[in-house]
């Protein structure tokens, strides 16, 4: 029983600190987090000139829609003192934040027609996405769990590119104040 | 710190705060709907119109706006309402293939545009009938492939549904895609015999094949072979040997190879004689320095299947041989020596390679063995003149390091005293002579003879002589002009200049070259008394014997048969060739301007003697030599 109570302990201790080196602050590349996240930023407010003309008039809101998407809140941690204290919840929630909307900008909303051009500012922006989703978590699979969202037809597309863009860099400038602070006093 | 912790807060709770009004993300809420007239889906260039309803609550639209865009660009446009809820736009001979519209309105006292909804319109042609239905199945493949013509692009989505069905079972299979199919033969289980057809459709019509009707086993086409290499062999002829190796084992299949340079269009087919091993080697005549392509096929004979060639395999052949190279040496000038014959083996040294013309009848195999043969001759041929060339370059290099009086200026025969007095002879003939006779020459023009009176002397003429004097003539009384050739030959700028040459007598033996040399080296000074005196001294170099004339000789020899091959090129007279020819008469005649007394008058026996040469191989005593002759005393 004692070895079989060793063995179950290890285990259990392994998993914590793979959890820790994963998730936890200690092991973050702040510095290189931070590098990517401006850069996410960068593209995110750049590519709108270059997606063609896709200038629809900005429509009211119904607020009849239901949002799905991952939300940074004042709940999450990810203000200053939280970050201090632990950042492991924020860097959940913008770990999250970043699958989504990687996953978005792989879909058929930007693939599809009508085209935009292939290695373009989107695909950059979605690669650095992808790399800083891989600094907070190198063995995350999440890529691949999240769902594909429903096939959409090609004049709705014009309407969603632009949304989500827009509502890409505001989830981007808030991603890119947690790794500046993190770099700037976090880092060892 | 606590005022920017209160910012910091201030910009998460208003980054929520816009992700929370946004609203669904990846879905779009239509608030009424938009059609097209007659349908999304038209034929291109037809009148369309799109209709715009909104059913946004409390709104009365004021305006309604049309988003069109198509190809990355996109209009605004004003719709025409029908009443309050509805609008309308028309658009005329609508040609675009794709475009997509959205709709939005103005409600009175609301700012913004709300959303209606979206349509996507395409136009397009329906399919064309498939033609050229064709169905194979590739050796050591496992599928059946079916090509056809789908003709005029459509512009729109069409799909093609193959059709097989078993003419034994009736069983029918179908099979959809948007080009060719690849159709598993284990899923062609029910006999041998099929009919295939092709339906073509999109959303404007449809269109059906012709039946094809096939037996499996006959529409097998052979594996194509494969090109592995190319391997260059270090001959005088050039030789490309291509290696290509046999896939196919089929039965009573040939096989075809063909090539051609790369910057050429047309093609030279050979058909391949095959061993019984899989690895195979053709062998080609090819031009230096040229890439070439090969490709090859096998095939059955009698079937319109099977001609397709495999993937072009591309070799570049090396530059010529240093033995060929070395014609291309830069020339020395030297105008009037016959060295035109050398000039077939200049500038393009492969004109003179008979074999690059006979690869081009490389299919004709019954002459295939003869072609060799003779290949074989033309390269040992090649071979030995150009063995005869760099002997000759050689010894002109050598004859830079003797002095002057031993190799001068001899060779320039337009300024020997032989050449001066024939000149003048016959421009005196030519002014006097009564008669005249076309004689034909030999080898460039007409020739004209005019029998000169014996009285008509030559007043005089300017010789050069040597240190080493030859008397050629003898007394002059004796050796009279029976006759005067006069020959008509251009201007050697443009052609050849008229000429004239005595006959010799019947009953003088001809001079032989021989006894010339041997009388060189007698040194004996005979004055010539034909009124002035004339001395044409003949003298061999003191450094070579007279193997060296015979070199020349043969050099000559090998020279004009090597104009055989390309008459073409014998037209003109090149400085290097000059410059040898050049070293080559320095072996027979002794220069020496400088210590010569003058000399006046051509001597009969010279006369004679040029005579007798010329009237076997040309007219030897010209002041400008035909250019295939190689020297006044070859």
């Amino acid at each position: 029983k004692s070895g079989l109570r060793v063995m179950l302990l290890s285990l259990l201790l392994l998993r914590t600190a793979e959890g820790r080196a994963v998730h936890g602050g200690i092991n973050v590349a702040w510095d290189r987090c931070q590098e990517l996240s401006q850069n996410v930023t960068a593209l995110a407010w750049g590519i709108h000139p270059q997606m063609g003309n896709l200038e629809l008039p900005r429509e009211e809101g119904t607020g009849e829609a239901v949002d799905d998407m991952p939300h940074i809140q004042c709940g999450d941690g990810c203000d200053h003192q939280s970050l201090s204290n632990n950042s492991q919840l924020c860097l959940q929630k913008i770990h999250r934040g970043l699958i989504f909307y990687g996953q978005l900008l792989n879909s058929d909303i930007f693939t599809g027609e009508p085209s935009l051009l292939q290695d373009g500012p989107v695909g950059q922006l979605h690669s650095s996405l992808l790399g800083l989703s891989q600094l907070l978590q190198p063995k995350d699979h999440a890529w691949k769990k999240q769902q594909v969202p429903s096939r959409s037809e090609p004049w709705q597309r014009l309407l969603l590119r632009p949304k989500i863009l827009q509502r890409l860099r505001a989830f981007a400038a808030i991603a890119a104040r947690v790794f500046t602070h993190g770099a700037a006093t976090l880092s060892p | 710190m606590r005022k920017a912790l209160s910012q910091w807060e201030v910009v998460i709770a208003l980054c929520v705060l816009v992700e929370w009004s946004s609203g669904g993300i990846t879905t779009v809420i239509c608030s009424g709907r938009v059609w097209v007239e007659p349908a999304p889906v038209f034929e291109m260039g037809l009148n369309v119109s799109i209709l715009c309803q909104s059913a946004v609550p409390n709104c009365q639209p004021r305006k309604f706006h049309l988003y069109k865009t198509s190809k990355g660009i996109q209009d605004k446009l004003r719709m025409a309402k029908l009443n309050q809820t509805t609008a309308r736009l028309q658009l005329s001979n609508f040609r675009e293939p794709r475009a997509h519209v959205i709709c939005r309105v103005e409600c009175p006292r609301q700012e913004g545009e709300k959303l209606i909804c979206g349509e996507d319109v395409a136009s397009g042609y329906p399919p064309n009938v498939p033609t050229n239905l064709t169905c194979l199945v590739y050796e050591h493949s496992s599928n059946v492939t079916c090509t056809w013509d789908t003709g005029t692009p459509t512009y729109l989505n069409t799909k093609y549904t193959v059709h097989v069905k078993s003419l034994q079972t009736g069983e029918e299979q179908l099979y959809l895609t948007s080009g060719y199919i690849n159709i598993s033969t284990s899923a062609l289980r029910s006999g041998k015999m099929y009919s295939i057809w092709v339906q073509a459709a999109n959303a404007l019509g449809k269109e059906e094949s012709d039946h094809l009707q096939l037996n499996l086993d006959d529409i097998v086409i052979p594996a194509l072979p494969v090109i592995t290499g190319a391997e260059d062999l270090n001959t005088s002829v050039p030789t490309t040997i291509i290696h290509w190796k046999i896939q196919t084992s089929m039965d009573g299949v040939f096989c075809e190879m063909r090539y051609k340079a790369a910057t050429r269009p047309s093609w030279n087919v050979k058909e391949l004689e095959t061993t019984s091993t899989s690895v195979q080697h053709t062998e080609y005549n090819l031009e230096p320095s040229t890439k070439y392509a090969f490709q090859a096929r096998c095939r059955q004979p009698g079937r319109r299947y099977g001609r397709e060639w495999s993937v072009p395999f591309f070799h570049t052949t090396p530059e010529a041989g240093e033995l060929f190279r070395g014609f291309n040496s830069a020339p020395s000038p030297s105008p009037l020596l016959p060295q035109v014959s050398l000039k077939s083996f200049q500038g393009q040294p492969h004109h003179i390679v008979a074999p690059s013309a006979s690869i081009f009848k490389d299919h004709l195999t019954s002459g295939k063995n003869n072609a060799i043969r003779s290949q074989l001759l033309l390269m040992i041929f090649h071979v030995g003149c150009c063995c005869w060339f760099f002997f000759l370059r050689i010894k002109r290099r050598l004859l830079l390091f003797l002095p002057n009086w031993l190799h001068e200026d001899v060779p320039n025969v337009r300024n020997s005293c032989a050449m001066k007095t024939l000149q003048e002879i016959s421009e005196f003939i030519m002014n006097n002579s009564r008669e005249s006779s076309l004689d034909p020459d030999p080898i460039i023009t007409e020739i004209e003879e005019i029998y000169l009176q014996k009285e008509f002397q030559p007043m005089h003429s300017q010789l050069e002589t040597t240190a080493e004097l030859v008397a050629i003539g003898e007394d002059p009384h004796i050796s009279p002009f029976v006759d005067v050739t006069v020959a008509y030959l251009p201007d050697p700028s443009t052609g050849y200049k008229p000429q004239i040459s005595s006959v010799l007598p019947v009953e003088r033996p001809p001079c032989e070259i021989r006894d010339l040399r041997v009388s060189a080296f007698e040194s004996q000074v005979i004055p010539l008394s034909l009124g002035k005196n004339v001395v044409i001294r003949n003298c061999p170099s003191p450094v070579f014997s007279s193997t060296s004339t015979n070199v020349g000789r043969d050099l000559f020899s090998l020279e004009e048969r090597c104009l055989i091959f390309d008459p073409n090129e014998s037209g003109s007279v090149e400085g290097r060739e000059e410059t040898e020819m050049e070293a080559l008469m320095t072996l027979e005649k002794q220069p020496s301007r400088e210590s010569l007394p003058e000399q006046t008058l051509l001597p009969d026996d010279l006369v004679s003697c040029l005579r007798a040469r010329g009237e076997k191989d040309s007219p030897d005593v010209r002041p400008y030599f035909p250019q295939r002759f190689g020297g006044p005393f070859p």
